[in-house]
């Protein structure tokens, strides 16, 4: 063999397989997403419609669907006959689209909001906030960096401020969070700094951006896990044709007390083998030193308060409460969870979030609780029955007035005695 | 001060794909050159310092300065013993030479343990440079290093694509390389080698790891850590999802190394050689990092064994023997790392290579089986899971759910 | 010379020196001889030969057959 038809038996291959793979990510592909992948996108939870963009995008683009953001974490997961979904489809004429599962917190949701601001423009949207997000470290770095990947981030980076306080936090936290040397860092720490990005940033953006978009749009569809097929839809006419809401609260809390025998906590049975069982006697009073009153997640909030703000988004919180057994057998202060929740509701308040379901006192109502910390049968009736009267009625424009104090670490690890945020309002909101 | 350091954009070696891109394109033109008989030294340091400047730039800067530091260090240290050499063999002067060129790596690697915080001296990248000074002072004791000059040295120390992670080469076998140029035949060889490794490096480290590293690994971990401080099931997938992760994620970084050191016409050592086949402890530790278990082979355990034998210090050449394997993967243990779950490592492997010999001795002595296929699977199996349980101990995890079980 | 040499591998190893009948087999990829033999092995050609072999010089390469064992004998010996 010639020393030519050698070299070319070694890189020609090589050269065909670069040119074709150019070929696939820069051809503007456009895939339709049919109904059903929205649909089992919206349910699926998975982390790759979290990180990616198109098919989020086409759900909530999608007018005859009508899907409506739920943000929140774990107990989203807790698909049981009365879960959102299913009532939804049932009897609103709107389907959840969910985000969240374990540790999606607020910055996790912030990258995800980033990416569909168009979506959320003006719209309506959902907000679980789980006081137990609150803990001292804030979101752990573990967790963050499962639920966030470089698409969101660049596309944060391309909107990001550096004259705003918000975007410069949230540059800081970007970077402590990943750790790495990578470009989202060395930008996010421009960012921080208060730097503007280069054109050649952008330009260097712009160009990942192309690939990661059609990267996405090619193979995010494939590998979607089928919730709702599985444990969606099955359930969908199990309920009762006609909305009746005493009467699906009644059937709530019987369904509760057969699937919760097992236990003197009303946790479902099939959790309490698995999980708490083994282990029953030494979780007796483990949650005693549990303390969600100081943290960086409260910083965290704020800043998707102002993404909110941005899209003037209209937007209903939940507070979710704890299994009140259970958290008096582990010891956890019920004190303290109230103030987590007061502290929680002032940042809201005060900045003009009014729509607040606050269920944090609700954790001893009977079959209002699913597992420990999740909601479940009743509980989800009622949180359905009050989002599907938010969602379905008109609503007054909201009026959001953001405050940066919310970004100090004084807020962060302010002790929220009624004298403490009271000085607090003094300080800092009356000008 | 410093800041606009700190603004570059940082390149850690082989990171993400597009590294590659701009390392081959900058590799390009030395590739040609060799092709036509030429090694363009000047360029290759251009390119060398370009991409090393990427590797510790940014918020890395600080590491940087360390390398600096350390590598003049080290470069003294090497010449001046080589000149001394040439003159004088005394021992103790031997001694205390390499005693000062493994000062900073003990400080690095024993500053966590004590202070609580890593040393400032280190940088990535600070072990295998040590091993390789230290190997260039033993052998240059031995007289077989018969020349050396600094800038020759320093490329040996700098050379890029081994860097941070190796694979571990020998000076004397660098220098060998270095100065010529392989023939074109040779050359074209080499070319093919390189793509093959490179591929193969992309399969392990950017499609396989991916898998083990972002998605079984994590997984694992966190049902693990749902029944801590307790053991469970999901543990031992832990420690097969990081066996996995740690194979594929090394095995294609050496490859890279190896597949781009070929494209600069040096022929770097072979880091892997499919480890999970191997029958016993022994072969293990021919095939898994062989680079650095050959270092310690050569400059440890023979050393020691020669000495000892030397000074008959044992009467028993297995009493020997299974010091010799237990001081070796002892050292290696705390090269790791001072932490009860890298040095508890050594000792397991260490253990195992003495068990192993006493095993193949007895075996030979009291049974006549043939080995056949079943003995032999029976064999890896035994091997494979042992490894696995020993890196579960190494990756730290036990570490976690046992005294950290809340992150802190 | 080459008896010899089959003769000290086999009793640095303790095997037969039929083992090593093949003066052509690499001896540690066929894994007659570990490093702890093989320091053995050159003690014992040191005493044999009247010889020094420095470890750093005992590369393996040039060392893995019983024929190449017998080339460097005579070099050294030279």
């Amino acid at each position: 063999m010639s020393n030519r038809k050698k070299l070319w038996s070694i890189f020609g291959p090589l050269i065909v397989a670069v040119l074709m793979v150019v070929v696939v990510f820069l051809l503007p592909w456009k895939f339709n997403n049919t109904p059903a992948t929205e649909q089992r996108a919206a349910d699926s939870l998975s982390a790759t419609v979290f990180k990616n963009r198109d098919l989020k995008v086409a759900a909530l683009s999608d007018k005859k669907a009508n899907y409506v953001p739920f943000f929140g974490s774990s107990e989203l997961a807790r698909m049981d006959l009365f879960h959102p979904s299913v009532m939804a489809a049932r009897y609103h004429d709107y389907k959840p689209f969910l985000f969240g599962s374990r540790g999606t917190q607020s910055l996790p949701q912030l990258f995800n909001m980033a990416m569909m601001n168009q979506q959320l423009k003006n719209r309506k949207a959902v907000y679980i906030i789980s006081p137990q997000w609150f803990v001292k470290e804030g979101v752990s770095s573990q967790a963050f960096k499962y639920y966030n990947g470089n698409y969101a981030d660049y596309m944060w980076l391309q909107q990001a401020n550096p004259k705003s306080p918000y975007d410069r936090y949230t540059a800081s936290r970007l970077v402590f969070l990943l750790n790495d040397q990578g470009l989202v860092s060395s930008l996010a720490n421009k960012i921080a700094n208060g730097e503007t990005l280069s054109a050649a940033d952008r330009a260097n953006l712009k160009v990942r951006l192309t690939f990661l978009s059609h990267e996405d749009q090619l193979f995010s569809g494939f590998f979607l896990n089928n919730n709702y097929g599985n444990k969606i839809a099955p359930q969908i006419t199990q309920l009762p044709r006609q909305y009746n809401y005493p009467k699906l609260l009644t059937m709530a809390k019987e369904m509760h007390a057969a699937e919760s025998s097992n236990n003197q906590f009303g946790i479902l049975n099939s959790f309490y083998d698995k999980r708490v069982k083994k282990n029953i006697k030494s979780l007796k009073g483990s949650q005693r030193k549990f303390n969600y009153l100081q943290s960086p997640e409260y910083n965290d909030l704020e800043v998707v308060l102002k993404q909110f703000q941005k899209n003037n988004t209209n937007v209903i919180f939940m507070i979710t409460p704890v299994n009140a057994k259970w958290e008096k057998y582990t010891g956890m202060s019920m004190e303290m969870y109230d103030q987590t929740v007061q502290k929680i509701k002032f940042q809201l308040q005060s900045q003009g979030f009014n729509n607040i379901l606050d269920y944090s006192k609700d954790g001893a109502k009977k079959g209002f609780m699913q597992d420990t910390i999740h909601l479940g049968w009743a509980g989800w009736v009622k949180f359905d029955h009050q989002v599907s009267a938010f969602i379905d009625n008109k609503q007054p424009a909201p009026n959001y007035k953001l405050n940066d104090a919310f970004l100090s670490t004084k807020w962060a690890n302010l002790k929220p005695s009624t004298t403490n945020l009271n000085q607090f309002k003094q300080d800092y909101l009356t000008r | 001060m410093l800041t606009w350091i700190q603004t570059l954009p940082n390149y850690t070696a082989y990171g993400t794909p597009i590294y590659f891109l701009y390392l081959i394109l900058a590799i390009v033109p030395l590739s040609i050159g060799l092709y036509f008989g030429k090694r363009f030294a000047w360029y290759e340091a251009l390119i060398s310092f370009v991409f090393i400047f990427l590797m510790f730039d940014g918020t890395s800067y600080k590491q940087g300065a360390s390398l600096i530091g350390y590598l003049i260090y080290q470069t003294i240290l090497v010449v001046w013993y080589f000149h001394y050499r040439q003159r004088k063999n005394s021992g103790p002067v031997f001694y205390v030479t390499a005693a000062l060129s493994i000062l900073p790596i003990v400080i690095v690697k024993f500053t966590p343990a004590f202070v609580g915080h890593n040393s400032l001296l280190g940088f990535l990248g600070i072990s295998y440079l040590t091993f390789r000074a230290v190997g260039t002072i033993i052998e240059t004791r031995d007289g077989v290093v018969k020349e050396l000059k600094w800038w020759e040295f320093v490329r040996f120390m700098l050379f890029m694509p081994t860097l941070t992670s190796g694979p571990i080469d020998r000076y004397r076998r660098f220098a060998k390389d270095y100065k010529k140029v392989p023939s074109r035949d040779k050359y074209i060889e080499m070319l093919g080698k390189s793509v093959k490794y490179l591929f193969l490096g992309f399969l392990y480290k950017f499609v396989i790891d991916y898998f083990f590293a972002e998605q079984w690994q994590p997984f694992f971990e966190r049902m693990a850590m749902q029944h801590a401080p307790h053991l469970s099931w999901w543990t031992v997938g832990v420690a097969y999802m990081y066996t996995g992760n740690l194979f594929f994620d090394f095995a294609g970084y050496s490859l890279f190394a190896v597949g781009i050191s070929y494209l600069m016409g040096v022929e770097t050592p072979m880091n892997f050689n499919k480890p999970f086949k191997s029958p016993n402890i022994k072969e293990f530790w021919n095939r898994w990092h062989m680079t650095l278990s050959f270092w310690f082979r050569d400059y440890i355990f023979m050393r020691f064994v020669f000495l000892a034998t030397k000074k008959r210090w044992f009467k028993n050449r297995n009493v020997l023997s299974s010091i010799a394997y237990m001081l070796n993967m002892m050292i290696m243990g705390f090269w790791h790392g001072v932490t009860w779950y890298y040095i508890l490592y050594g000792f397991l492997h260490g253990l195992a290579l003495v068990i192993n010999d006493w095993w193949l001795r007895y075996k030979r002595k009291h049974f006549k089986i043939k080995t056949n296929a079943f003995t032999k699977g029976v064999a890896i199996f035994i091997t494979f899971n042992f490894v696995v349980f020993t890196l579960l101990i190494f990756c730290g995890f036990l570490d976690k759910l046992w005294f950290h079980p809340f992150g802190m | 010379m080459i008896e010899k040499i089959q003769e000290l591998l086999a009793q640095a190893t303790g095997r037969d020196a039929a083992d090593f009948a093949d003066a052509d087999e690499n001896l540690f990829d066929s894994g007659l001889i570990d490093s702890m033999a093989t320091v053995q092995f050159l003690f014992s050609l040191q005493d044999e030969y009247d010889i020094t072999v420095p470890v750093s010089e005992f590369d393996r390469d040039e060392w893995n057959t019983v024929n190449k064992i017998a080339d460097r004998v005579k070099e050294l010996q030279a």
